[in-house]
């Protein structure tokens, strides 16, 4: 019929038409629909294949560079990323991926993140950090803060106890020596329990947090320095 | 029963269109199916919040065909469609407040009618509910509600309830009530007076006058849920299906034989629902229904990349003035935050850098929220500036107009990256950006933006359609002769479309708008709109535009605007004036002989929880005179939900069916679709366009929506994102 043949033709033209122009802003929609249909059809898209473990990329990432490098891996096993440190502001110090994707952390204890999605905005966890890397065991309280799906700020207060754990209490596979520390909170929406693996002068070599509701918990391992 | 015409939607918004798939000519019933999924596609669906309410075939939360006193959850968007033999209902809903829930629902029947005006064979109903939670359930009591089903039209599924409902173990809910109207008809119980069956004025208008008036009859049912995804309901319905049943169509589409119905609900995991239904032991249909929330994207604060880390400055560096006297060093840094705001898709228009401040005119074309344009732009002036630069202002500019200077102190932002982001604001001064900004330095080369796109234009849920559109492919663009006086336009091609194949509906007023057919016909290719604007700020608190040209499908001329809007109101005041010609069919450059001078005087107020007021008084395209009242709930995400009604001297008989023109619109910032920022919008408005009566012009850049995001009511409402 006429019409479908007119019909078809609409849908090839624009199809090759859509992103013609100078302004990058217009048809950002459907530019990123049909990419991400362009990436399904070629087989583009990473297929379902579970990140590996963490031993297995310490290895291939310390053999690549000196770099004082700190491998994140998430444990829903959905990815995994090297970030090196980029900025400084008094005691937090703040990594970044290639992909700009960046976790803000306290001495080793995670305060905010940005570009993985529920993003941490900010958090108040200095009393837990200064408990967990002087081993002892103590009572906390930690707040941690969100975006809501409205783009509005909510806050999670949680109470929080430290203590020391044995080898079991490391809640993945263990890759450093040191003490085993782990906080347990609760809070009135989530409960979360953190693991820090800390060397003898204090600093916390390993360890697993709760980044947000959507993303969970996180194994980070600090390569070098 | 006449046939009611009182309501034509448009999926369009005008100057930016939808971006929807494009659709294809397609039966009757396949086109309403197709109107519902397109929302459908459109929103995303996440992981349901709660224990999923069940929705009936209404549209609203229910049993079967019978409501229940539940609602849904606040900002609840359901859409939904129900089909058995013969006939079928989308369905559009909105749960406006916790309590006040909304339905707007498109059906069709088949049918033969013994004298009425059907379309061969079809009947398409247009119908709208509204529902108030009286009492909320609790443990001791049940939940109360009172409804109006189909309240206003030709009253095909009209219908009132008091309805009550209560869990009576966790997973057994027990729902009685009584009903009015349709629901009032089996083994009716009593009367309160008697129902009229004559229409209000020329239909579309609340029937104010049948509300709970009549035979009433009781009704009930009981929903289980075995499992968390299922739930079985069993109900007693009052209603006796009079119309389907042939008493006045003179065909039967279904005979009541029995008032029991059965159905079965399957929840999916992202809310959906899918279910079965046994009607009146005469009829086997399946219903689905779409859940979406503003309040659960699928990407909780975006998934943008991550911004750039606060640079703080070595202890001691700001008294160095060393680099003041040097020009090379003051071009430098403006070359290096040009280029680090360009990573950010943010625009250095100009900078003022002085010893101890810096002024940044800043444009921004990417970002929804303001705050976070500002914080990312923070970000880059602390890594690039000199040392002894302490304070940052930052005006982001709208269409060449200074809206507000937002003042940061360098020490803060150093201070508080990692602190809540209360605190930044607690130290953030907003105030009005009238001559704070410094003048452009952007280079003609970079004013110029043109695109080349598909278009839509839909017309859903008409009398005789459920869809027509109009589908091509769009060129416009954008020139900015200096940054206040703007050269833009646009042409459409049509290359497939329906949209013409109605003649024009007559009309007792001048043809104002009735007359789309026939631009839609000839008008191809057409010249949507070519103008040149000038915005600009006449005195601190206001802002003014002037328009000229052919400023939309159908009309060409002048349009200016004033608004007075203090920084820090949720109060402002406009005018408008608009002196207009007719545009000749073809969309070209030729008028034809109507002319008409427009105008309004407009008052709006912003309420604390996001309630955007508008009244409008003035002079409207048929030379009527009267109101509008808009109403509009703006979330601080972006999305939008509201509606109008417009009323004038023009009598309900002179504007025709519908009586008086109204709408209901919904927005979607596509920032909250697809997780990136973005400052588009996907609009549905749906409203009764047919007439002639109450219409304005559609001219692009009204200022108050543009103004008040940069406003602090919005700014500090979005706050949040600052950081981000």
């Amino acid at each position: 019929m006429a019409t479908t043949t007119r019909i078809i033709a609409t849908l090839l033209s624009l199809v090759v038409v859509t992103g013609c122009g100078n302004d990058p802003e217009k048809d950002r929609v459907l530019k990123s629909n049909f990419q991400s249909l362009r990436d399904r059809m070629s087989g583009g898209v990473q297929s379902e294949q579970l990140t590996p473990e963490m031993g297995q990329i310490a290895q291939h990432v310390s053999a690549a560079t000196d770099e004082p490098v700190t491998i994140i891996r998430l444990v829903d096993g959905s990815t995994f990323s090297v970030i090196a440190p980029i900025a400084e502001n008094g005691t937090y110090q703040t990594f970044a991926s290639a992909d700009r994707r960046s976790i803000t952390m306290q001495h080793g204890v995670v305060t905010a993140t940005r570009g993985l999605s529920n993003d941490l905005m900010s958090s108040q966890s200095a009393a837990t950090g200064q408990l967990v890397r002087a081993r002892k065991s103590g009572s906390s309280t930690r707040v941690m803060r969100y975006l809501d799906g409205l783009e509005e700020i909510i806050e999670f207060s949680m109470d929080c106890t430290v203590n020391r754990g044995d080898d079991q209490g490391f809640s993945g596979q263990r890759q450093r020596q040191g003490t085993v520390m782990v906080e347990t909170c609760d809070g009135s929406v989530y409960d979360v329990r953190n693991s820090y693996v800390v060397d003898g002068r204090g600093k916390i070599v390993e360890s697993i947090q709760w980044l947000s509701p959507q993303r969970g918990y996180a194994h980070f391992l600090p390569l070098g320095g | 029963m006449s046939q009611n015409r009182s309501f034509q939607t448009r999926s369009t918004s005008g100057a930016k269109p939808v971006h929807q798939v494009i659709g294809r000519e397609i039966s009757a019933m396949a086109g309403a199916i197709f109107a519902v999924a397109v929302s459908a596609i459109v929103m995303a669906t996440t992981v349901a919040a709660q224990s999923p309410v069940n929705y009936n075939t209404y549209g609203l939360p229910g049993l079967i065909d019978l409501p229940t006193a539940e609602a849904a959850p606040e900002a609840e968007l359901f859409t939904g469609i129900s089909y058995y033999p013969d006939s079928m209902r989308a369905t559009i809903g909105f749960q406006l407040l916790p309590r006040l829930s909304g339905v707007f629902r498109y059906s069709s029947i088949n049918g033969k009618v013994i004298g009425g005006k059907w379309a061969d064979g079809t009947y398409y109903d247009r119908s709208f509910d509204l529902r108030f939670q009286l009492v909320e359930e609790s443990p001791s009591m049940p939940g109360i509600a009172v409804g109006l089903q189909d309240f206003m039209g030709t009253g095909l599924y009209e219908a009132e309830y008091l309805v009550a409902t209560k869990a009576i173990t966790p997973t057994l809910r027990i729902t009685g009530g009584l009903g009015w109207g349709r629901l009032g008809q089996v083994n009716s119980i009593g009367s309160t007076g008697t129902r009229p069956t004559a229409l209000i004025g020329e239909g579309g208008v609340p029937n104010v006058d049948r509300w709970f008036r009549g035979p009433f009859a009781a009704f009930g049912g009981i929903a289980w849920s075995p499992r968390r995804n299922i739930t079985v309901k069993v109900e007693y319905s009052s209603d006796d299906y009079a119309v389907e049943s042939g008493s006045i169509t003179g065909k039967s589409i279904i005979k009541q034989r029995t008032p029991i119905n059965i159905g079965i609900d399957y929840h999916l995991k992202n809310g959906g629902q899918l279910s079965l239904f046994a009607l009146h032991g005469d009829t086997i249909g399946a219903q689905m229904t779409f859940v979406t929330n503003p309040k659960r994207p699928n990407s909780f604060g975006g998934s943008e990349a991550a911004p750039l880390p606060i640079l703080v400055r070595a202890n001691g560096s700001a008294k160095d003035l060393g680099w003041t006297a040097d020009n090379i060093v003051s071009n430098d840094v403006r070359t290096q935050l040009a280029d680090l705001l360009a990573l950010e898709n943010l625009v250095l228009e100009a900078l003022d850098l002085q010893a101890d401040t810096a002024v940044l005119r800043l444009g921004n074309k990417r970002y929804r929220s303001i705050s976070q344009a500002v914080g990312r732009a923070a970000r880059a002036m602390t890594r690039v500036l000199p040392a002894s630069v302490e304070t940052f202002v930052i005006i982001p500019m709208v269409d060449g107009m200074a809206a507000s200077a937002i003042t940061l102190r360098r020490s803060d932002l150093e201070g508080l990256e990692n602190a809540a982001a209360t605190e930044m604001l607690a130290r953030t001064a907003i105030r009005d950006g009238f001559s704070l900004a410094p003048k452009s330095q952007i280079k003609p080369a970079d004013r110029f933006r043109w695109s080349l796109g598909p278009y839509l234009h839909l017309s859903v849920f008409d009398p005789d359609s459920p869809v027509r559109f109009d589908a091509g492919a769009r060129l416009e663009g954008a020139y900015a002769i200096t940054p206040n006086l703007i050269l833009s336009g646009s042409l459409t091609k049509k290359v497939v479309g329906t949209l013409a194949d109605t003649a024009p509906i007559p009309s007792k007023l001048p043809p104002v708008r009735t007359e789309y057919p026939l631009y839609s016909k000839f008008g191809d290719p057409g010249i949507e709109h070519l103008t040149v604007a000038a915005y600009g700020r006449p005195g601190p608190n206001l802002y003014g535009r002037v328009t000229v040209g052919l400023l939309e499908s159908m009309y060409g001329g002048i349009s200016g605007e004033l608004l007075w809007k203090p920084v820090s109101s949720r109060f402002a005041l406009g005018v408008e004036v608009n002196y207009v010609k007719k545009r000749a069919y073809d969309m070209m450059f030729d008028f034809l002989d109507y002319e008409v001078l427009t105008g309004h005087a407009s008052a709006y107020y912003q309420f604390e929880n996001g309630f955007h007021t508008k009244v409008d008084v003035g002079r409207y395209l048929a030379g009527d005179i009267g109101a509008t009242l808009t109403v509009e709930r703006e979330f601080a995400n972006g999305w939008r939900v509201g509606g109008y009604a417009t009323l004038t001297d023009v009598s309900a008989s002179d504007f025709g069916e519908g009586s008086f023109d109204k709408g209901v619109f919904i927005s979607v910032p596509v920032s909250w679709l697809i997780g990136q920022p973005s400052r588009d919008r996907s609009d549905i408005v749906l409203q009764s366009l047919t007439r002639d009566g109450g219409a304005r012009l559609n001219v692009d850049g009204r200022l108050y929506r543009r103004i008040r995001d940069y406003h602090e009511p919005q700014i500090e409402a979005g706050w949040g994102k600052f950081w981000r």
